[in-house]
């Protein structure tokens, strides 16, 4: 999506032709008060956010929480948000990241991912329970680096996000990301080994 | 993200972005991927390094949620936070009257009005009551205690003469009282 692109000024529209609408679109028409075009956002992002937040505050209920105050952020503050330079994605992605930083700061130790989101090992083929088997593992590696590596990790590699996208989600420079990154991919690549072996 | 310009790289930054990125040209920076993928073809080196990232991504991949446990949007939340959606703030308006009578920030605002007279009340009663509450408080045995610079000024004004040290202090109503 063009980050610069100056959005466009639709004056009518309909729940169907939101649908087809880039998110720079639709958050004009939100910050009108336009209830449909934020529906289709939600609808749009929503699962996004909730599995982003879930990495943070390991419950899929509170997630969804996260999700919801997050949503209702940017419909309240529709009308603050400026294109130039900053994708909506990216501040739809920033309160998410504050409000898990909110969230994880009220409680200490971070918890983990819960249990009950785990698969249940009754009657799965091998190749499943090999494949939980692995995701549980990566999940503890992820958990186990600092957070900001973790964060770099989750927006460039499980969100999608450009360099700039993630950068400005964490407000840091592109530099400062790459070496959040490559720190964690250092540390993963260790992990990684020990788990192998 | 789709730029034009493509940014001259060395082979260092291309083992960088296996570091940052991963093996997958298409998480690497738009402006560097065509130099980088050239650079890769022409070295077996950073072929190398490149299946070595592979192996990480692979890794992190399993980390992913899985394609068959993807739900679909869940209708009751989207609804729920719909449904209850507070006030917008600054919402975008386009300059009308009308609009702007509904905001709350008339000049016209009536409470902001009885905030103010009942202010300016509460002043005069506390006024009024300060001087009546004056005499009583100021016996002829301590009139220093209300001596100020003011009842100096206004005894040089009203006798031309300037206050002395040996002489007993006036105060303004005292002054009040002689005229």
């Amino acid at each position: 999506m063009p980050v610069d692109m100056e959005p466009v000024t639709i004056v009518h529209s309909s729940p169907e032709t939101w649908a087809a609408q880039e998110d720079s679109q639709l958050i004009v028409a939100v910050a009108r008060g336009d209830k449909d075009a934020f529906t289709e956002i939600v609808a749009r992002h929503l699962n996004a956010v909730i599995n982003f937040a879930l990495r943070y505050v390991g419950h899929r209920a509170e997630a969804e929480d996260v999700a919801q105050e997050a949503f209702i952020r940017i419909w309240k503050n529709a009308a603050k948000w400026e294109p130039r330079g900053f994708s909506f994605r990216s501040w739809l992605y920033r309160i998410t990241y504050n409000l898990c930083i909110d969230e994880l700061r009220k409680r200490k130790p971070i918890t983990d991912v819960e249990e009950e989101e785990l698969p249940h090992h009754g009657d799965q083929p091998e190749d499943d329970l090999y494949r939980d088997e692995q995701q549980q593992k990566v999940t503890i590696a992820l958990n186990e680096l600092p957070e900001r590596q973790r964060t770099a990790i989750t927006l460039c590699v499980y969100q999608g996000m450009s360099n700039r996208d993630a950068a400005q989600v964490m407000e840091v420079s592109i530099e400062a990301l790459e070496s959040l990154l490559s720190r964690a991919r250092r540390a993963l690549r260790n992990k990684m080994t020990e788990t192998e072996s | 993200m789709n730029t034009n310009t493509t940014k001259l790289i060395s082979p260092e930054r291309v083992a960088e972005l296996f570091d940052c990125y991963g093996a997958n040209p298409d998480s690497w920076p738009d402006d560097e991927r065509a130099i980088a993928l050239a650079l890769i073809q022409n070295s077996s080196g950073l072929q190398s390094l490149q299946r070595e990232a592979e192996k990480l991504d692979q890794f992190l991949v399993n980390g992913d949620e899985k394609p068959e446990t993807k739900v679909p949007v869940n209708s009751k939340l989207v609804a729920r936070i719909v449904d209850h959606l507070p006030e917008q703030d600054g919402t975008r308006q386009h300059g009308s009257t009308s609009d702007r009578k509904h905001t709350g920030h008339s000049w016209f605002n009536f409470n902001g009005w009885i905030g103010m007279a009942a202010a300016s009340i509460a002043v005069f009663v506390i006024s009024v009551s300060i001087l009546n509450l004056q005499p009583s408080s100021l016996p002829n045995e301590q009139p220093a205690l209300v001596q100020t610079e003011l009842d100096e000024w206004m005894w040089e004004q009203v006798t031309g003469e300037t206050d002395t040290e040996d002489e007993e202090p006036m105060t303004i109503m005292a002054l009040l009282e002689m005229e």
